[in-house]
Protein backbone atom coordinates (compact mmCIF):
# COMPACT_ATOMS: atom_id res chain seq x y z
CA UNK A 1 0.00 0.00 0.00
CA UNK A 2 1.27 3.59 -0.73
CA UNK A 3 1.52 6.08 1.79
CA UNK A 4 -0.21 9.06 -0.12
CA UNK A 5 1.13 11.30 2.67
CA UNK A 6 4.57 10.26 2.69
CA UNK A 7 4.51 11.02 -0.79
CA UNK A 8 3.10 14.12 -0.83
CA UNK A 9 6.29 15.65 1.06
CA UNK A 10 8.55 14.07 -1.53
CA UNK A 11 6.48 15.29 -4.04
CA UNK A 12 7.15 18.95 -2.41
CA UNK A 13 10.93 18.41 -2.61
CA UNK A 14 10.94 17.70 -6.26
CA UNK A 15 12.86 20.50 -7.90
CA UNK A 16 12.29 21.70 -11.36
CA UNK A 17 15.27 21.95 -13.66
CA UNK A 18 16.10 25.83 -13.80
CA UNK A 19 18.27 26.47 -16.42
CA UNK A 20 16.10 25.49 -19.32
CA UNK A 21 12.95 26.00 -18.48
CA UNK A 22 14.14 30.04 -17.78
CA UNK A 23 15.81 30.15 -20.92
CA UNK A 24 12.43 28.65 -22.98
CA UNK A 25 10.73 31.62 -20.80
CA UNK A 26 12.68 33.86 -22.43
CA UNK A 27 12.30 32.37 -26.46
CA UNK A 28 8.60 31.74 -25.76
CA UNK A 29 7.72 35.32 -24.77
CA UNK A 30 9.97 36.62 -27.23
CA UNK A 31 7.80 34.64 -29.63
CA UNK A 32 4.82 35.86 -28.22
CA UNK A 33 5.70 39.69 -28.34
CA UNK A 34 6.81 39.20 -32.09
CA UNK A 35 3.02 37.79 -32.38
CA UNK A 36 4.96 33.97 -33.73
CA UNK A 37 2.80 31.68 -32.16
CA UNK A 38 -0.41 31.02 -31.13
CA UNK A 39 -2.69 28.81 -28.91
CA UNK A 40 -4.51 25.70 -30.17
CA UNK A 41 -7.97 27.65 -29.45
CA UNK A 42 -6.73 30.35 -31.91
CA UNK A 43 -5.72 28.14 -34.48
CA UNK A 44 -8.92 26.23 -34.14
CA UNK A 45 -11.03 28.97 -34.27
CA UNK A 46 -8.79 30.34 -37.21
CA UNK A 47 -10.35 27.72 -39.04
CA UNK A 48 -13.49 29.01 -39.28
CA UNK A 49 -12.94 32.42 -40.73
CA UNK A 50 -13.57 30.44 -43.91
CA UNK A 51 -17.22 31.93 -42.82
CA UNK A 52 -16.51 35.02 -44.46
CA UNK A 53 -16.20 32.47 -48.09
CA UNK A 54 -19.79 31.87 -47.11
CA UNK A 55 -21.27 34.97 -47.03
CA UNK A 56 -20.01 35.31 -50.42
CA UNK A 57 -22.27 32.24 -51.75
CA UNK A 58 -24.99 34.78 -53.71
CA UNK A 59 -21.70 36.35 -55.74
CA UNK A 60 -20.57 33.10 -56.67
CA UNK A 61 -24.08 31.69 -57.14
CA UNK A 62 -24.62 34.71 -59.31
CA UNK A 63 -21.15 33.88 -61.50
CA UNK A 64 -22.67 30.16 -61.88
CA UNK A 65 -25.82 31.95 -63.20
CA UNK A 66 -24.27 33.59 -65.84
CA UNK A 67 -21.63 30.50 -66.90
CA UNK A 68 -23.79 27.57 -67.13
CA UNK A 69 -27.19 28.81 -66.61
CA UNK A 70 -28.21 26.58 -63.90
CA UNK A 71 -32.48 26.89 -62.67
CA UNK A 72 -32.97 30.01 -60.61
CA UNK A 73 -34.23 28.07 -57.73
CA UNK A 74 -30.38 25.99 -57.58
CA UNK A 75 -29.03 29.76 -57.33
CA UNK A 76 -30.86 30.34 -54.06
CA UNK A 77 -30.53 27.23 -52.34
CA UNK A 78 -26.99 27.21 -53.01
CA UNK A 79 -26.61 31.11 -51.56
CA UNK A 80 -28.94 30.26 -48.63
CA UNK A 81 -26.81 27.03 -47.77
CA UNK A 82 -23.63 29.67 -48.49
CA UNK A 83 -24.67 32.13 -46.17
CA UNK A 84 -26.56 29.86 -43.53
CA UNK A 85 -23.06 27.91 -42.75
CA UNK A 86 -21.20 30.91 -42.84
CA UNK A 87 -22.57 32.81 -40.11
CA UNK A 88 -22.14 29.78 -37.76
CA UNK A 89 -18.77 29.72 -38.73
CA UNK A 90 -18.31 33.02 -37.58
CA UNK A 91 -20.79 32.00 -34.70
CA UNK A 92 -18.37 29.41 -33.62
CA UNK A 93 -15.12 31.23 -34.29
CA UNK A 94 -15.89 33.36 -31.80
CA UNK A 95 -17.41 30.76 -29.14
CA UNK A 96 -13.99 29.26 -29.53
CA UNK A 97 -12.12 32.52 -29.05
CA UNK A 98 -14.24 34.06 -25.86
CA UNK A 99 -13.37 31.21 -22.82
CA UNK A 100 -10.35 32.69 -21.44
CA UNK A 101 -8.71 29.59 -19.35
CA UNK A 102 -7.12 31.67 -17.21
CA UNK A 103 -10.08 33.22 -15.58
CA UNK A 104 -12.64 30.54 -15.64
CA UNK A 105 -13.01 27.11 -13.72
CA UNK A 106 -12.23 23.77 -14.59
CA UNK A 107 -15.00 22.53 -14.67
CA UNK A 108 -16.01 25.39 -17.20
CA UNK A 109 -13.41 24.79 -19.53
CA UNK A 110 -14.04 21.09 -19.62
CA UNK A 111 -18.20 21.79 -20.52
CA UNK A 112 -16.05 24.15 -23.52
CA UNK A 113 -13.94 21.92 -24.64
CA UNK A 114 -16.37 19.29 -24.80
CA UNK A 115 -19.40 21.80 -26.64
CA UNK A 116 -16.25 22.64 -28.92
CA UNK A 117 -16.07 19.02 -29.89
CA UNK A 118 -20.20 18.63 -30.51
CA UNK A 119 -20.66 21.64 -32.26
CA UNK A 120 -18.36 21.00 -34.78
CA UNK A 121 -19.64 17.29 -35.24
CA UNK A 122 -23.19 18.16 -35.46
CA UNK A 123 -21.79 21.30 -37.83
CA UNK A 124 -20.03 18.69 -40.19
CA UNK A 125 -22.92 16.48 -40.57
CA UNK A 126 -25.59 19.10 -40.96
CA UNK A 127 -23.21 20.61 -43.90
CA UNK A 128 -22.90 17.55 -45.25
CA UNK A 129 -25.88 16.62 -45.35
CA UNK A 130 -26.82 19.79 -46.51
CA UNK A 131 -24.81 19.46 -48.95
CA UNK A 132 -25.84 16.41 -50.61
CA UNK A 133 -29.00 18.30 -51.12
CA UNK A 134 -27.67 20.91 -52.97
CA UNK A 135 -25.21 18.80 -54.87
CA UNK A 136 -28.21 16.49 -55.80
CA UNK A 137 -29.85 19.67 -57.32
CA UNK A 138 -27.04 20.58 -59.24
CA UNK A 139 -26.71 16.87 -60.35
CA UNK A 140 -30.10 16.72 -61.19
CA UNK A 141 -29.81 19.31 -63.32
CA UNK A 142 -26.62 18.39 -64.54
CA UNK A 143 -28.40 15.53 -65.93
CA UNK A 144 -30.70 17.65 -67.60
CA UNK A 145 -27.71 18.74 -69.62
CA UNK A 146 -26.57 15.73 -69.88
CA UNK A 147 -23.27 16.15 -68.42
CA UNK A 148 -23.01 12.23 -67.05
CA UNK A 149 -19.30 11.75 -65.97
CA UNK A 150 -19.74 14.80 -63.39
CA UNK A 151 -23.00 13.25 -62.02
CA UNK A 152 -20.72 9.63 -61.72
CA UNK A 153 -18.19 10.87 -60.31
CA UNK A 154 -19.59 13.35 -57.92
CA UNK A 155 -22.02 10.72 -56.50
CA UNK A 156 -19.05 8.16 -56.25
CA UNK A 157 -16.93 10.59 -54.46
CA UNK A 158 -19.76 12.27 -52.12
CA UNK A 159 -20.72 8.97 -50.55
CA UNK A 160 -17.17 7.86 -49.54
CA UNK A 161 -16.70 11.03 -48.56
CA UNK A 162 -19.38 11.44 -46.62
CA UNK A 163 -19.79 7.80 -45.05
CA UNK A 164 -15.79 8.51 -44.13
CA UNK A 165 -16.15 11.66 -42.54
CA UNK A 166 -19.49 11.14 -40.86
CA UNK A 167 -18.02 7.87 -38.94
CA UNK A 168 -15.59 10.05 -37.91
CA UNK A 169 -17.82 12.84 -36.60
CA UNK A 170 -19.86 10.10 -34.85
CA UNK A 171 -16.73 8.85 -33.00
CA UNK A 172 -15.93 12.32 -31.88
CA UNK A 173 -19.48 13.10 -30.87
CA UNK A 174 -19.49 10.17 -28.76
CA UNK A 175 -16.20 11.27 -26.59
CA UNK A 176 -17.76 14.79 -25.92
CA UNK A 177 -21.02 13.41 -24.91
CA UNK A 178 -19.44 11.33 -22.40
CA UNK A 179 -17.29 13.90 -21.04
CA UNK A 180 -20.09 16.47 -20.75
CA UNK A 181 -22.13 13.27 -18.85
CA UNK A 182 -19.74 13.44 -16.13
CA UNK A 183 -19.71 16.98 -16.17
CA UNK A 184 -23.48 16.73 -15.28
CA UNK A 185 -22.81 13.98 -12.29
CA UNK A 186 -20.60 16.42 -11.18
CA UNK A 187 -23.06 18.82 -10.94
CA UNK A 188 -25.97 16.41 -9.38
CA UNK A 189 -23.44 15.49 -6.65
CA UNK A 190 -22.88 18.98 -5.48
CA UNK B 1 -1.21 50.95 -22.13
CA UNK B 2 1.78 49.02 -20.64
CA UNK B 3 5.06 49.02 -22.60
CA UNK B 4 5.90 45.77 -25.07
CA UNK B 5 9.43 46.18 -22.96
CA UNK B 6 7.43 46.25 -19.82
CA UNK B 7 5.31 43.60 -19.81
CA UNK B 8 7.97 41.32 -21.23
CA UNK B 9 9.74 41.84 -18.18
CA UNK B 10 7.30 41.40 -16.10
CA UNK B 11 5.44 38.39 -17.83
CA UNK B 12 9.30 36.61 -17.53
CA UNK B 13 9.60 37.93 -14.30
CA UNK B 14 6.71 35.62 -13.59
CA UNK B 15 7.04 33.00 -15.52
CA UNK B 16 10.56 32.51 -13.47
CA UNK B 17 8.95 32.29 -10.17
CA UNK B 18 6.28 30.18 -11.44
CA UNK B 19 7.76 27.94 -13.45
CA UNK B 20 8.06 24.85 -11.23
CA UNK B 21 3.95 25.28 -11.13
CA UNK B 22 3.23 25.10 -14.45
CA UNK B 23 6.22 22.62 -14.93
CA UNK B 24 4.59 20.10 -12.12
CA UNK B 25 0.93 20.52 -13.34
CA UNK B 26 2.25 19.88 -17.09
CA UNK B 27 4.39 16.54 -15.93
CA UNK B 28 1.06 15.43 -14.24
CA UNK B 29 -0.92 15.51 -17.51
CA UNK B 30 1.91 14.08 -19.80
CA UNK B 31 1.07 11.23 -21.85
CA UNK B 32 1.68 9.60 -25.80
CA UNK B 33 -0.56 12.85 -27.51
CA UNK B 34 0.59 15.71 -25.02
CA UNK B 35 4.13 15.89 -24.44
CA UNK B 36 5.62 18.33 -22.19
CA UNK B 37 6.39 21.05 -23.99
CA UNK B 38 3.61 21.07 -26.10
CA UNK B 39 1.59 21.69 -22.86
CA UNK B 40 3.91 23.90 -21.43
CA UNK B 41 4.27 26.18 -24.65
CA UNK B 42 0.54 26.33 -24.83
CA UNK B 43 0.27 27.49 -20.86
CA UNK B 44 2.42 29.98 -21.26
CA UNK B 45 0.37 31.58 -24.45
CA UNK B 46 -2.69 31.31 -22.32
CA UNK B 47 -1.31 33.13 -19.84
CA UNK B 48 0.39 35.80 -21.87
CA UNK B 49 -3.07 36.48 -23.30
CA UNK B 50 -4.83 36.64 -20.12
CA UNK B 51 -1.70 38.90 -18.48
CA UNK B 52 -3.49 42.09 -19.44
CA UNK B 53 -6.27 41.23 -17.95
CA UNK B 54 -5.04 39.93 -14.91
CA UNK B 55 -5.94 42.53 -12.22
CA UNK B 56 -5.13 41.01 -8.72
CA UNK B 57 -8.32 39.69 -7.87
CA UNK B 58 -7.29 36.13 -7.02
CA UNK B 59 -4.26 35.32 -5.70
CA UNK B 60 -1.43 35.16 -8.86
CA UNK B 61 -0.98 31.16 -7.51
CA UNK B 62 -4.38 30.76 -8.01
CA UNK B 63 -4.30 32.44 -11.98
CA UNK B 64 -1.41 30.53 -12.92
CA UNK B 65 -2.65 27.02 -11.49
CA UNK B 66 -5.86 27.56 -13.15
CA UNK B 67 -4.39 28.26 -16.60
CA UNK B 68 -1.94 25.39 -16.37
CA UNK B 69 -4.89 22.59 -14.72
CA UNK B 70 -7.37 24.35 -17.89
CA UNK B 71 -4.54 23.69 -20.51
CA UNK B 72 -3.69 20.57 -19.97
CA UNK B 73 -7.31 19.33 -19.47
CA UNK B 74 -8.48 20.62 -22.35
CA UNK B 75 -5.52 19.75 -24.75
CA UNK B 76 -6.33 16.18 -23.25
CA UNK B 77 -9.70 16.82 -24.36
CA UNK B 78 -9.24 17.59 -27.95
CA UNK B 79 -6.59 14.83 -28.41
CA UNK B 80 -8.48 12.69 -27.22
CA UNK B 81 -6.28 9.38 -28.06
CA UNK B 82 -4.46 9.17 -24.76
CA UNK B 83 -4.16 6.02 -23.28
CA UNK B 84 -3.39 5.11 -19.11
CA UNK B 85 -0.11 3.13 -20.43
CA UNK B 86 1.94 5.44 -20.21
CA UNK B 87 5.39 5.25 -20.37
CA UNK B 88 7.67 6.55 -17.81
CA UNK B 89 10.47 7.16 -19.79
CA UNK B 90 8.50 10.43 -21.00
CA UNK B 91 10.86 12.76 -20.85
CA UNK B 92 10.03 15.72 -17.86
CA UNK B 93 12.25 18.28 -16.51
CA UNK B 94 12.04 17.70 -13.08
CA UNK B 95 14.94 16.00 -10.59
CA UNK B 96 14.74 14.96 -7.66
CA UNK B 97 17.65 14.89 -4.77
CA UNK B 98 18.01 10.92 -4.25
CA UNK B 99 17.11 8.37 -6.83
CA UNK B 100 15.07 6.99 -4.21
CA UNK B 101 12.57 9.91 -4.33
CA UNK B 102 12.77 9.96 -7.70
CA UNK B 103 11.12 5.79 -8.19
CA UNK B 104 8.77 7.33 -5.77
CA UNK B 105 7.66 10.08 -8.26
CA UNK B 106 7.29 7.60 -10.73
CA UNK B 107 5.10 5.58 -9.00
CA UNK B 108 3.11 8.23 -8.11
CA UNK B 109 2.85 9.55 -11.82
CA UNK B 110 1.86 6.43 -12.60
CA UNK B 111 -0.58 6.10 -10.29
CA UNK B 112 -2.18 9.33 -10.63
CA UNK B 113 -2.42 8.35 -14.80
CA UNK B 114 -4.88 6.20 -13.71
CA UNK B 115 -7.17 9.24 -13.14
CA UNK B 116 -9.56 11.13 -14.46
CA UNK B 117 -8.35 14.36 -15.98
CA UNK B 118 -10.34 16.39 -13.31
CA UNK B 119 -9.62 13.95 -10.21
CA UNK B 120 -5.61 14.38 -11.73
CA UNK B 121 -6.49 18.23 -11.52
CA UNK B 122 -7.67 17.82 -7.86
CA UNK B 123 -4.79 15.82 -6.87
CA UNK B 124 -2.12 17.59 -8.43
CA UNK B 125 -3.50 20.95 -5.97
CA UNK B 126 -3.56 18.37 -3.03
CA UNK B 127 -0.17 17.61 -3.21
CA UNK B 128 0.71 21.59 -3.46
CA UNK B 129 -0.42 21.87 -0.27
CA UNK B 130 -3.52 23.66 -1.68
CA UNK B 131 -6.65 24.64 0.53
CA UNK B 132 -9.91 22.92 0.13
CA UNK B 133 -11.11 26.57 -0.58
CA UNK B 134 -8.19 27.37 -3.23
CA UNK B 135 -9.09 23.51 -5.01
CA UNK B 136 -12.74 24.50 -4.78
CA UNK B 137 -12.25 28.34 -6.55
CA UNK B 138 -9.72 26.63 -9.05
CA UNK B 139 -12.09 23.87 -10.50
CA UNK B 140 -15.30 25.63 -9.97
CA UNK B 141 -16.34 22.44 -7.26
CA UNK B 142 -17.82 23.21 -4.20
CA UNK B 143 -16.12 22.96 -1.14
CA UNK B 144 -18.00 20.11 0.49
CA UNK B 145 -17.37 17.90 -3.43
CA UNK B 146 -13.48 18.75 -2.91
CA UNK B 147 -13.32 16.72 -0.03
CA UNK B 148 -15.75 14.06 -0.93
CA UNK B 149 -13.54 13.55 -4.68
CA UNK B 150 -10.07 13.91 -2.55
CA UNK B 151 -10.86 11.23 -0.05
CA UNK B 152 -12.35 8.89 -3.26
CA UNK B 153 -9.04 9.48 -4.89
CA UNK B 154 -7.15 8.80 -1.66
CA UNK B 155 -9.21 5.29 -1.68
CA UNK B 156 -8.77 4.60 -5.31
CA UNK B 157 -4.58 5.29 -5.28
CA UNK B 158 -4.16 3.48 -1.95
CA UNK B 159 -6.11 0.32 -3.44
CA UNK B 160 -4.22 0.33 -6.73
CA UNK B 161 -1.93 -2.61 -6.87
CA UNK B 162 1.78 -1.67 -7.20
CA UNK B 163 3.14 -1.58 -10.83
Amino acid sequence: MIDLDEIKSEWLALKVENASLQQKNKELTRRLVDARIANNQQKLAKNYRIGYMGLCFPLLAWLLYQLIHPSVYLCIIYSVYGIILGLFDLWFMDFIKKADYTTISTINALEHASKVVIYQNWATIASIIACIGVLALFFYEMAQLGADNIIWGGVIGGVIGGIIGTRKCIDNHRLARRMLSELRNIEEEE
Amino acid sequence: MQNNNDKERQFIEMLDQYKSVIAKVCCIYVSPNADFDDLYQETVINLWNGFDKFRGEAKISTWIYRAAINTCITWIRRNKKHSNNETLDTEMPLIAEESSKLIDYRRLKTLISRLSPLEKAIVTLWLDEKSYDEIATITGLSHSNVAVKLHRIKEKMSKMTDL
